[in-house]
């Protein structure tokens, strides 16, 4: 971004002296017309600062600056003429001593010492038509390739790391136009984005985004763990009923799609040497997954946190963002006038909070508020805290429960369960804000999304202790199957319900909305209450990979289902009618994902694997004390190969002393 | 559809372009390609000129309120051509630096062509946003008093173009909105 600010200099502040040109190793010549052209524009300034008055010089200076900015292409096609005719000198003409010529005689000057890729982006960045950017490029190749005759710059390795360096740019151009080209739907994207615009496009964007993570950890899960694993397949002897899709059990359990049926054996064929440490293998496949989204995350993070950093002066309700900020995408002719409409409406509104900003509530108002509040998020907090108590006390029956009935699909309870409270809970604190009333409608989105995302934490908090401290350590047989079978079980009820609400849920609001009870009206595409969903359900994923190694398959196969889903029954929806700050929501969302639910993995799965026993008979770490005693052994054996001493060395300097984790926590 | 081609354009020009502007090689080609389908039959597209009307009328500006002075601002003499689509692509792409979506927001926005944004322009600007019917001249004024006392900081009753580009950079939605996709493909 340096050299953009640099070009921005240029363009605006005209009097500033422009830094490093003077050091440039030029020839006298230059020299002493760059020492000419700042006095020259030292002068200006100095005149121009003289015959203007305190708040006039703003403005002056700015009405100077525009009509240099206006007439600069004649003042550009003057200095060309002069450079190309006296080639020796920069050509000032000392009689016409205007603004415009010194400025383009500046921008000339300040684009020569700059390297070549850095020029490029500053004559890119300029607000000139593509003809005088031609010709200012090449006045500059000419200048510059001037110049290096003089200087013997070009050494040899300059000129190959110049070479490698275009090499690198034209792979790197050529590869970022092949993804481009190969992304998935960017047709329909851009068909969303004309009818609804920027804000719902943001969430087919993330869910665009998190399809990536699941299809690169299945494709290393793939090529790691299971195929080898295909060659190592014992007969299935199970039945195959209808009900594994729903259940996941039965016929599926002793496929590869559960940690049990992983062999915890090194495999090898025939006579060749090589062997494949299948434990090692596991466990090394899923943390290297894991870490690569964790690396992925971060950047994406960073690079939101940098475009749209959060400044608490977006939060005030300006005018000026509505009025200068109409979104461009839109495309569509319904479209637009529903946007003109909702704009009217929400300025309209904006104009009155103001306006209410000078009322004063009583004493009397002032309690009844402070009240409701706090009655809103006692009722929200403990509705919370009972949903998890329930989930936990029929987690805990389930067993009981399973061992009276014998139907196959007893086992989906739970999941049922969990899944209607996602449903149900969420729309019950929507309706809160009946009761509650906030002076600012921003605040009651972030409440509300506050109070959500707390209801879906703290449920999969509880499971997962459920989970771990239960299951683990119930003495049943492949305890670890069974998890990854729940795990599967809560994903694909959640899908269910998610599809049966997109498509049949909406379809029914719609037609309530518009014939029975038309005040209500059609309803808005709530962007919060969807991503929070793909977060829980990625978080499920993330979780379950261990014990599940399919899972990310399963999950591909979902949130594909999912956009043409979404994509359907967005008939059935207006766009939002606030103007909806997509770019903060979206870096808010990803810190989410980041946050607690990756966060919350990490913790999880390292819980499992330091402290828990893996059960005796099943999955690629039978046997040992400790999943984490896979890696010890390994460490071990390498102690007594004297070639591999490096990597016991990186153990146990690296991953087995705190200083390490420190400085990387500190970094990150 | 004349005889241009498809491939007429050398691949020396589309380096070039590619260079010049923030736009991706394919996303050249696509605008040459519309380009060429407004074009009349026979001659190069780098003479061809295309009117305001018929850039007015490409679908991605068909509806836009600011559509006649995107035109004004991006044209020459009143024409298009092709080198100003590719510009005015370029400017409205993705990739964009955000000052130079900040420039040439100013000029659109900037009505009566004085080098800044006054009360007149605000004025335009908001008939465009809002349903014309709907807004009352004292809604008008109030609008229009509101924008000055948030953005005009040296109390001249209009923008000037830092005083735009202050309000305006610490916007990320400014940069996401000021977008649109020029290329049918």
């Amino acid at each position: 971004m340096l050299s953009d600010d640099y070009s921005n200099e240029i363009i605006i502040e005209v009097e500033d002296i422009l830094p490093g040109v003077q050091s440039h190793p030029s020839s006298n010549q230059s020299v002493r017309e760059m020492a000419q052209v700042n006095s020259r524009v030292s002068m200006v300034s100095s005149l121009s600062d003289v015959e203007v008055v305190d708040y006039q010089t703003f403005s002056n200076r700015n009405e100077k600056r525009r009509s240099q900015l206006l007439q600069f292409s004649t003042s550009l096609n003057n200095s060309m003429s002069q450079t190309l005719c006296s080639p020796e000198c920069l050509g000032i003409d000392t009689s016409h001593s205007s603004h415009e010529t010194i400025q383009g005689q500046k921008l000339i000057a300040s684009l020569i010492p700059m390297a070549s890729r850095d020029r490029i982006k500053a004559i890119r960045n300029q607000p000139r038509s593509m003809e005088e950017k031609r010709k200012l490029r090449k006045i500059v190749d000419k200048e510059k390739s001037k110049q290096s005759h003089h200087i013997f710059e070009f050494n040899c390795c300059a000129q190959c790391l110049n070479s490698i360096s275009r090499a690198y740019q034209r792979s790197h151009n050529s590869l970022s136009e092949l993804l481009n080209s190969i992304s998935l739907w960017q047709k329909t994207l851009k068909v969303i984005g004309g009818k609804f615009g920027t804000s719902v496009l943001s969430y087919f964007n993330f869910l665009r985004w998190l399809l990536k993570f699941n299809i690169f950890s299945f494709i290393m899960n793939f090529s790691f763990i299971i195929i080898p694993q295909f060659t190592m397949a014992e007969k299935n002897t199970l039945q195959f009923t209808g009900w594994e899709f729903l259940t996941g059990g039965g016929y599926f359990r002793d496929t590869v799609m559960y940690y049990g049926f992983y062999t915890n054996s090194t495999i090898q064929h025939g006579n060749s040497r090589a062997s494949y440490n299948m434990q090692l293998a596991y466990i090394f496949t899923i943390s290297a997954c894991l870490i690569t989204c964790f690396f992925s995350l971060l950047f994406s993070m960073a690079k939101y946190f940098r475009n749209n950093f959060i400044n608490p002066h977006i939060y005030s309700r300006g005018i000026a963002k509505l009025i200068f900020c109409w979104d461009f995408t839109v495309t569509h002719e319904n479209a637009v006038k529903l946007k003109q409409k909702n704009l009217s409406t929400e300025i309209r509104e904006n104009l009155s909070e103001i306006r209410q900003e000078n009322v004063r509530f009583t004493v009397h108002q002032q309690l009844t508020r402070f009240f409701a509040h706090m009655a809103a998020w006692v009722v929200s907090t403990g509705g919370a805290i009972a949903c998890c108590a329930a989930v936990y006390y029929l987690a805990e029956y389930n067993s009981e429960f399973l061992r009276m009935h014998r139907d196959p699909g007893a086992v989906l309870l739970l999941p049922f369960v969990v899944s209607c409270i996602n449903l149900v809970v969420p729309r019950f604190y929507s309706l809160f804000r009946l009761v509650e009333r906030y002076e600012m409608p921003r605040r009651e989105v972030y409440v509300l999304l506050i109070r959500n995302i707390f209801l879906k934490i703290s449920i999969i908090g509880i499971l997962c202790y459920y989970w771990l401290n239960i299951v683990a350590l119930s003495g049943e047989e492949c305890w670890e199957t069974l998890i990854g079978q729940e795990i599967y079980q809560l994903l694909l009820m959640d899908f269910v319900f998610s599809l049966a609400d997109s498509l049949l849920g909406e379809f029914l609001r719609r037609i309530i909305g518009m014939r029975l009870i038309t005040s209500l009206g059609i309803q808005e595409f709530d962007i919060a209450r969807n991503v929070l969903e793909l977060i829980y359900a990625q978080t499920l994923v993330w979780i379950g990979i261990f014990f599940c190694p399919l899972l990310p398959f399963i999950q591909m196969i979902t949130l594909f289902t999912m956009f043409y889903a979404k994509n359907i029954s967005l008939m059935n929806f207006q766009p939002p009618s606030k103007a909806w700050r997509a770019s903060q929501m979206m870096t808010f969302f990803i810190f989410l994902l980041f946050f607690p639910s990756f966060t919350g993995v990490l913790c999880t799965l390292a819980i499992t694997i330091w402290r828990l026993k893996p059960s005796d008979d099943c999955g690629p770490f039978r046997g040992l004390p400790f999943f984490i005693h896979s890696i010890y052994s390994w460490i071990d054996t390498l102690r007594t190969r004297p070639s591999y001493l490096w990597v016991v060395w990186i153990y146990q300097n690296l991953i087995g002393s705190v200083h390490f984790f420190f400085i990387l926590t500190l970094i990150v | 559809m004349g005889q241009c081609l498809r491939y007429q354009m050398h691949w020396e020009d589309l380096e070039e372009y590619q260079a010049l502007t923030f736009l991706t090689r394919n996303e050249i080609l696509c605008i040459h390609d519309t380009f060429l389908k407004l074009c009349p039959p026979g001659k190069c597209y780098k003479e061809v000129t295309l009117t305001m009307d018929q850039i007015s009328s490409l679908p991605a500006l068909r509806v836009n309120p600011f559509r006649d002075r995107i035109c004004k601002v991006f044209s020459h003499n009143n024409v298009f051509s092709f080198e100003d689509v590719l510009s005015m692509a370029s400017v409205f792409s993705e990739q964009a630096c955000p000052s130079l979506k900040i420039e040439y927001a100013f000029r659109i926005y900037d009505f009566n062509e004085n080098g800044f944004i006054d009360e007149e322009d605000l004025q335009r600007i908001i008939l465009r946003l809002l349903d014309s019917d709907d807004t009352s001249e004292d809604l008008l004024i109030d609008l229009t008093n509101h924008v000055l006392s948030e953005s005009d900081l040296d109390n001249d009753n209009m923008l000037s173009f830092a005083e735009f580009e202050h309000a305006m950079a610490k916007s990320p939605d400014f940069m996401n909105s000021f977008r649109i996709h020029f290329w049918g493909c």
